[in-house]
């Protein structure tokens, strides 16, 4: 397994500086999440455009130019018996060049998590008993080029 | 789940071997139809290995032959080996003159696995929690040897269980075909959670807690996240009327194998827990940790515990880091090869969720 990532602040440079105020966003609503906010009225906030086709049943993806691609999501539950937790998943936009040391310094550590046949890199930031990041990144973690290809902030109830 | 736009088919050839009676091709031409050289080699070495055996303890199912009549085509479509379809219809002696509309045997479970350089059964047996004897009763193994790198084998458990009965996928088949009647009345969201209320009834019989099945807006192939408990599933198909029912199929199909995936995990919660091992080292949501140790410990001297940890092993265990490997060599952003396909599907875990998954697809047309 690859090494655990220390929180350290990254450096940015050439389109981490572009887009560092993209990450810094990502990485805020996110945070809100994590903190109980309702997840849709700070997406609409940010001008999400919000497909609510599978409203009744807690799942809204959604997009925000040049901030959150397609794969973004929010999942709450509907049923009180679910032991699934709430979810908000961040797709970045093509040219966001979030980091995975950006998102450790911003909650903690990152451990290395068991992959998935469609995620190989997977890390995960246990923050509380009840709240976690789940990051999927690129590439070799601090390897030139590597991002963060997906950050879920799970919530649970 | 992975897309399948790897083909495993290998290109047929139509000769006329000695010794074989002449078998009639799909179109009506003369010829043997069982999948060229090497097909004729393996039905040929098939009729010999299983002089004396019976394909009575494989559990198998009756399928009607439809626009496949080979034997190779028939062994993929079933996702089995040609040898293990001659087992299984060794008392149907028209098995070598298939045409449309007979009636064969075909094993319940897909269960192919790639047999690689350095395998041995007892190396075979300890990676996937089975015997020797199992493997070699499954596929007709004359003398108990293995055949060579690059041949197909299957693997059957000792015992079915869970979502891997009959049972159960013939019960969740019924679910889906009842919403493929109903599917052009009801809305997305409905048809999400009666697919989701499906599995769920699955599940629940062995103590699984219910998953959610979500979506991300992104269509494509399903996957259990074993970190949220959730299965991901393809918003698209899903939104719009007139569903084919070859589309249910390969959704019921990808829902069952990621289900079953649930189910996996579950059990390797209850391993890791009974050895006393950090809940926080599993990353699974608390309600599932606290089903596993309400469920308890699994009996590891048993086929069923046996089985099950080879799956834990492989995620967890000994075997984290090959697992870690392959699925790196799966996403790298290159062409997926056929042997980083093959090593995807011979981890433990995902042999088992093919083979489930894909009883919905043998049972579909039963």
């Amino acid at each position: 397994m690859a090494a655990t990532v220390v929180a350290t602040m990254a450096m940015a440079t050439g389109p981490v500086e572009a887009k560092q105020g993209s990450s810094e966003v990502l990485l805020a609503l996110a945070d809100d999440f994590l903190k109980g906010a309702d997840p849709l009225a700070n997406l609409r906030d940010r001008k999400a455009a919000i497909d609510d086709t599978f409203a009744k049943s807690g799942n809204y993806a959604f997009r925000i130019a040049d901030l959150a691609d397609r794969g973004s999501s929010v999942a709450v539950a509907t049923d009180a018996a679910s032991v699934s937790p709430d979810t908000l998943t961040l797709v970045p936009a093509a040219g966001v060049w979030l980091k995975l040391d950006a998102v450790a310094a911003r909650f903690g550590e990152a451990k290395p998590s068991p992959s998935l046949p469609n995620a190989a890199r997977r890390y995960r930031i246990a923050i509380a008993e009840d709240r976690s990041i789940i990051v999927e990144i690129s590439g070799e973690p601090g390897r030139t080029g590597t991002r963060v290809t997906k950050l879920i902030a799970v919530r649970e109830r | 789940m992975l897309p399948s736009d790897i083909s495993t088919a290998t290109p047929r050839l139509y000769l006329k071997p000695e010794g074989l009676a002449p078998v009639r091709t799909a179109d009506g031409g003369g010829g043997i139809d069982i999948g060229g050289i090497s097909g004729i080699f393996d039905a040929a070495k098939a009729i010999v290995a299983t002089a004396g055996r019976d394909g009575s303890h494989i559990p198998s199912t009756r399928a009607t032959v439809r626009d496949e009549t080979s034997l190779s085509g028939l062994a993929e479509q079933y996702g089995t080996t040609v040898q293990q379809l001659i087992l299984l219809n060794k008392n149907n002696p028209g098995i070598f003159d298939l045409r449309k509309g007979d009636t064969i045997r075909v094993p319940l479970n897909r269960q192919v696995v790639e047999v690689q350089e350095g395998d041995t059964l007892r190396s075979l047996a300890r990676t996937y929690g089975v015997s020797v004897d199992q493997i070699v009763k499954a596929n007709g193994l004359l003398g108990g040897e293995l055949p060579p790198p690059g041949s197909d084998i299957v693997l059957v458990p000792p015992t079915a269980y869970g979502l891997g009965t009959k049972a159960s996928a013939k019960a969740f088949i019924a679910d889906i075909k009842t919403l493929e009647h109903q599917w052009n009345a009801l809305e997305p969201s409905e048809r999400l959670q009666a697919l989701e209320d499906a599995i769920n009834e699955r599940l629940a019989t062995r103590g699984v807690p219910p998953v959610d099945l979500v979506i991300d807006g992104l269509d494509g192939n399903g996957v259990y996240d074993f970190t949220t408990h959730t299965i991901k599933v393809d918003s698209a198909l899903l939104s719009k009327d007139g569903v084919k029912s070859e589309d249910l199929l390969d959704l019921a199909d990808t829902v069952y194998h990621e289900g079953r995936h649930a189910e996996q995990w579950f059990d390797m919660a209850r391993i890791h827990l009974a050895e006393g091992r950090p809940a926080s080292e599993l990353d699974m949501p608390r309600g599932v940790i606290r089903a596993a140790r309400e469920a308890g410990a699994i009996d590891l001297d048993t086929d069923r515990g046996r089985f099950a940890n080879a799956m834990y092993r492989s995620v967890y265990g000994s075997g984290s880091d090959r697992r870690n490997d392959v699925l790196t060599a799966l996403n790298d952003g290159t062409t997926v090869t056929p042997e980083e396909y093959a090593d995807y599907r011979r981890l433990p875990e995902e042999a088992d969720a093919w083979r489930v998954g894909g009883m919905i697809t043998n049972l579909w047309y039963g």
